[in-house]
Formats: C-alpha cells, sequence, structure tokens
C-alpha cells in the first residue's frame, strides 16, 4: 500500500512540468493544457504501437512455448513469471482499445490519467519483455525497440525518460552479463545500446520541450483573446448605460433615441434632462475611432456636457465650454462631434448648436423634409478657445426634429452602397407617425432592409423630438 | 526653396489602417519640419478614426510652427472634412 503511494507519487513528480531551470514555473491551467496535448498526441500514435507490439508480442509467446517444450528456457519458474508479463502486456492492450475510438478523439483532463495509465501499462510490459528477451536470447533488439519507442514516440518529460532510460540500461546490462558470451561482442552489444538510449533520449526531449513550447503558446494567445473580449464586453456595457433608458411621451411633446451598437465598441451617445426653467435639454454624440478608449472618452464627454449644459444660460456658451474642457491636456486628439439643443414645450422654440455632427432634419407637419443647417462649428476637443454659435429654430404641432450619426448614413449595403442622404429622405417623406418612437422605428427599419445580409460596421444611433404643443407637464415613462 | 513633404495616402483610410497611417503621417511631417501636403487624391473612404490621425497631425504640425495642406480629396470625403470641422484645422486645397 506505501508502496503504491509511493511510486504513485514518484511518477508525479517525474511527469510533472516544472523540472528545475526548465520552463518558468506553470499554472495549473497551463499544465493541464500541455498533458491534454500529449496525452492526444500519445492517444494518435498509440493506435499505431499497439498495433505493431502485438505482432511479436504473439509470435513470441509461440517461440517460448516451443523453446520450453525444447527444454532450452533457464528454469520453469522463469518461463511462467515470463508467460504472465505476456498475458498482462496483452491484456493492457487491449484494455487500452477503448482509448482508441476510429475517429479522432475529444480528449479531456479526466481521460489523460486513464490513458496515462494505459500507457505506463503498456510500455512497462514492453520493457519486462526485451528484459526477458536478454535474459533468454541474450538479445537486446527488445529492448532497443523499446527504448527508441519510449523516447522518440511518447512526449515524456526528460526526467522521467533519465530515470527510466537509467534503470533499464543498468538492468540491462546485468542481464546481459550474466547471460554470458564472448566479452568483447557483450561490451560491443550493450555500447550499442547505451549510445541508442542516449541519442533517442536527448531527442526525445527535444521533442517533448518542443511540444510543451507551442502548446503553451497556443494556451496562452487563446488565453489572452478571451480576456481582450471580455475586457471588450464590460466596455460595451458600460456604453450602454450610458444611455438614458427614460422617454418622455405626453400632449406636450414625445422624445425617443436608440442606438443599436457595433460588433467593436464605439462611443456614440445621447441624453436628455429637464431644466429647472422647464425647457428640455437633447444631445446626441458621436466620439471619434472605436474601442474602449472612445468608449471612455464618451463617458467623459457626456459627464462634461451635462453639468456644462445645467450650468450655462446659453448652450452656445455651454459648448465654447465643453469645447476648452475636452481640448484641454487632449494628447491623444481625440474629439467628438456633438449636437445639442435647449428645448421649449410651450413655444417649440429650439436653440440648436452643431459641432461637426451630421445635420439635423425637421419632418414639418404636412410639409415635407427640411435639413437644419446651423452654424458650421468643428466637433469639440479640437480647436481651444473656438467659440460656439447657435441657431434659433420654431417647431410647430406635429413636426419631428431627427438626428442621427454617421452609422445611418454609412450603413452599407451588399452592393457595398451607403445608405445616404437620399433615403433617409425617402424613409422620412410622407410619415404619418404618431410619437417619436415611431419615426425612429421607420429610419431604423429602412437601415436594416437596406443593410441586411451585412454586418454592422458601425455604432446606428439616432434621437427624434416629436412637438405635439400642449402645455400639460410630460410625465415619464419607461421604454 | 524648401522642399515639400507630401504624403499621398490610397485607399481607405480608417480604424483598419489609422495606426499605420499615423507613423507614416509624422514621418513625413519630421521630414518636412512640420509642414506637409496630404494628397486625397487616392482616398475612398475617410472615416472618424483617421480624421483623429488627421488632427493629430495638425496638432504636430501647429507645435512645430509649420503648415498642413490638404488637397484632391473627393466630394464624399470632403463632406466628412468640411462636417466636422476640419478646414479650421488644415488648410484645405482643391
Amino acid at each position: 500500500m506505501l508502496g503504491a503511494v509511493h511510486i504513485k507519487s514518484l511518477v508525479t513528480r517525474l511527469t510533472h512540468l516544472n523540472s528545475p531551470g526548465a520552463l518558468p514555473p506553470l499554472s495549473s491551467a497551463e499544465i493541464e493544457a500541455v498533458q491534454t496535448a500529449k496525452a492526444r498526441h500519445n492517444l494518435r500514435m498509440a493506435r499505431f504501437t499497439v498495433a505493431a507490439a502485438l505482432i511479436p508480442s504473439f509470435g513470441l509467446v509461440l517461440v517460448d512455448i516451443d523453446r520450453y517444450r525444447q527444454g532450452l528456457l533457464h528454469q520453469s519458474l522463469l518461463y511462467q513469471a515470463l508467460l504472465v508479463v505476456h498475458v498482462f502486456f496483452i491484456a493492457a492492450t487491449v484494455s487500452g482499445l477503448r482509448y482508441m475510438p476510429l475517429r479522432e478523439p475529444v480528449i479531456g483532463p479526466n481521460q489523460v490519467r486513464g490513458l496515462n495509465r494505459f500507457l505506463i501499462a503498456f510500455l512497462g510490459s514492453i520493457v519486462a519483455l526485451s528484459l526477458f528477451g536478454i535474459l533468454e536470447r541474450g538479445s537486446t533488439t527488445i529492448l532497443s525497440i523499446a527504448l527508441m519507442l519510449m523516447n522518440l514516440v511518447f512526449r515524456l518529460p526528460i526526467r522521467m525518460l533519465v530515470v527510466v532510460n537509467v534503470v533499464l540500461l543498468t538492468t540491462a546490462c546485468l542481464l546481459r552479463l550474466g547471460y554470458g558470451g564472448g566479452f568483447s561482442s557483450v561490451v560491443v552489444g550493450l555500447l550499442e545500446l547505451i549510445t541508442l538510449s542516449l541519442v533517442t533520449m536527448i531527442a526525445g526531449a527535444g521533442l517533448s520541450r518542443q511540444m510543451t513550447t507551442i502548446v503553451l503558446n497556443e494556451f496562452r494567445e487563446s488565453r489572452g483573446k478571451q480576456a481582450l473580449q471580455s475586457e471588450l464586453d464590460i466596455a460595451a456595457r458600460m456604453q450602454l448605460m450610458l444611455l438614458p433608458r427614460h422617454w418622455p411621451d405626453s400632449s406636450a411633446f414625445s422624445l425617443f433615441g436608440l442606438m443599436q451598437p457595433a460588433r467593436d465598441v464605439g462611443g456614440d451617445f445621447f441624453d436628455h434632462f429637464a431644466l429647472e426653467d422647464g425647457r428640455h435639454v437633447m444631445s446626441i454624440a458621436d466620439v471619434c475611432d472605436k474601442g474602449v478608449a472612445a468608449g471612455l472618452f464618451g463617458m467623459m464627454c457626456k459627464s462634461v456636457s451635462r453639468s456644462a449644459l445645467i450650468q450655462s444660460d446659453d448652450i452656445a456658451e455651454a459648448f465654447t465650454a465643453i469645447n476648452s474642457e475636452l481640448c484641454h491636456d487632449n494628447d491623444e486628439a481625440m474629439f467628438v462631434t456633438f449636437a445639442g439643443m435647449t428645448y421649449d414645450p410651450q413655444s417649440g422654440r429650439v436653440r440648436l448648436v452643431n459641432a461637426g455632427h451630421i445635420d439635423p432634419l425637421i419632418l414639418r407637419a404636412g410639409q415635407g423634409l427640411e435639413w437644419v443647417r446651423a452654424p458650421r462649428c468643428p466637433a469639440l476637443g479640437m480647436r481651444p478657445g473656438r467659440r460656439f454659435e447657435a441657431l434659433d429654430l420654431q417647431l410647430n404641432p406635429g413636426d419631428v426634429l431627427l438626428f442621427m450619426t454617421d452609422g445611418v448614413l454609412e450603413a452599407v449595403n451588399r452592393e457595398g452602397e451607403q445608405f445616404g442622404v437620399s433615403r433617409v429622405e425617402q424613409a422620412m417623406q410622407g410619415l404619418q407617425a404618431r410619437d417619436a418612437r415611431e419615426c425612429i422605428q421607420a429610419l431604423v427599419d429602412a437601415v436594416h432592409r437596406f443593410a441586411s445580409g451585412v454586418e454592422q460596421f458601425d455604432d446606428l444611433t439616432c434621437l427624434a423630438l416629436m412637438h405635439r404643443g400642449d402645455s400639460i407637464p410630460a410625465t415619464q415613462t419607461t421604454s | 526653396m524648401s522642399r515639400i513633404a507630401v504624403y499621398a495616402p490610397v485607399g481607405r483610410f480608417d480604424s483598419s489602417n489609422s495606426r499605420v497611417r499615423q507613423t507614416e503621417l509624422m514621418a513625413i511631417l519630421a521630414e518636412g519640419e512640420g509642414s506637409a501636403l496630404i494628397d486625397f487624391s487616392g482616398v475612398e473612404f475617410l472615416s472618424s478614426a483617421g480624421l483623429r490621425v488627421l488632427l493629430l497631425a495638425a496638432n504636430e504640425s501647429d507645435k512645430r510652427g509649420g503648415t498642413l495642406h490638404l488637397s484632391g480629396a473627393r466630394p464624399s470625403v470632403r463632406e466628412v472634412l468640411v462636417v466636422s470641422g476640419f478646414q479650421e484645422i488644415l488648410t484645405l486645397l482643391d
């Protein structure tokens, strides 16, 4: 019992990858990955080696039976032991067959242990057979084959190879000397065996190391990709958290915004909130570039713009303040196209600033479309000290003011054409929307129909305000 | 007579190649001691990631006291430049 535990710990230590001075210490997940890969490799190899080993094994049983009849075997006890080893070898081989399905197996860490047990039994018995071969026939041929097989085919770690080779060679030398024969032929035979053992051991250790390195690299690479993906997922969730979830819909006005994120994290966002004097502030923004940096810059823009829009009396002043804040220490040259407005639900008056953003569109109730050409201002974060100018607009009951980002205009169809301004007009022309949400839905549906079957490259973001004109205070509804 | 450093990118100018473009453009700017002419006649598409590279270049050019000119942009690309206000930070030529 104690012996079994001892052998088990010995085997564990010998097969352990963390040999001194070899590779830097590996994590348990990495060791598991390497062991699984090696087991998979050995499994592939085992099919062929087992098939090859079974033939001489059966043959030798017949030969030994014949030699026993002729009285050539030294003693009957040895013969019985030899038979036991043969039986054990065949049993191990047959039991190993369940690890050898015909198709490429999917092998998990749990199967690794079973396979290793099989391999140890298989190798152990072939080694025992070859030692008997020396004892009974004075031939080292089978031992040579066993050493080559073990050293080269199975990716065993160097420490295990050294120990097993030394034990085998010592035993083989003692047995061969005991068998007798001409001194020089014995020495030549043993030297050949030792050379073979050393050469194959060194080559085998190299192969084992190579395989470990390849598997480790692949494993670490896939780990790195997973970590990056989960960071991107977090950033994407944060981007969605930036967006308001409550949309006013009352007899005074209806407001709705939608963002459908692309696969990569972007920096689109919109915002709206009521001011103390009853006016409502709305904004939409598109941060340059994509990725986590754009997402973080978007978050900063949102908080900076909100506080500036609340504190400033006039929206143009607020834009000047936001711009100078975003320009400050902006070494990475991040910028954001930003359109914002204040809206008075009672009068329908709108004061709008457009900083480098796509022009908004007004759907005049029963009168067609009108692009809003506000004074041309650069995107925010580009020009420190720039002053921004606003445009005053009047909305009449039933009018809809629609903002979008370039994800709408630059949506691409299978032919590579862009959605473009004219298709926006087509989708909105004569639209009989009851509220802002229906208006957004009509636009997004048109984009989806146009771009069906093409992967969305940019965030699809739009925001709509419908002015109804009744001065009953807005009630909050959840979208 | 001073030499003019010219940068003439071809194809898309977007997030797929913005890092390479940035390195190339900065090298050209260094060669032109802060001034350069960007020939945009080969650019088919300009995204916001590309605009950011232009902004980085304009800031660098500003810092070195140079000027940045951009020429030959096709109408769709020119509109992207104008809408986002880039005619204020570099000189747009036809």
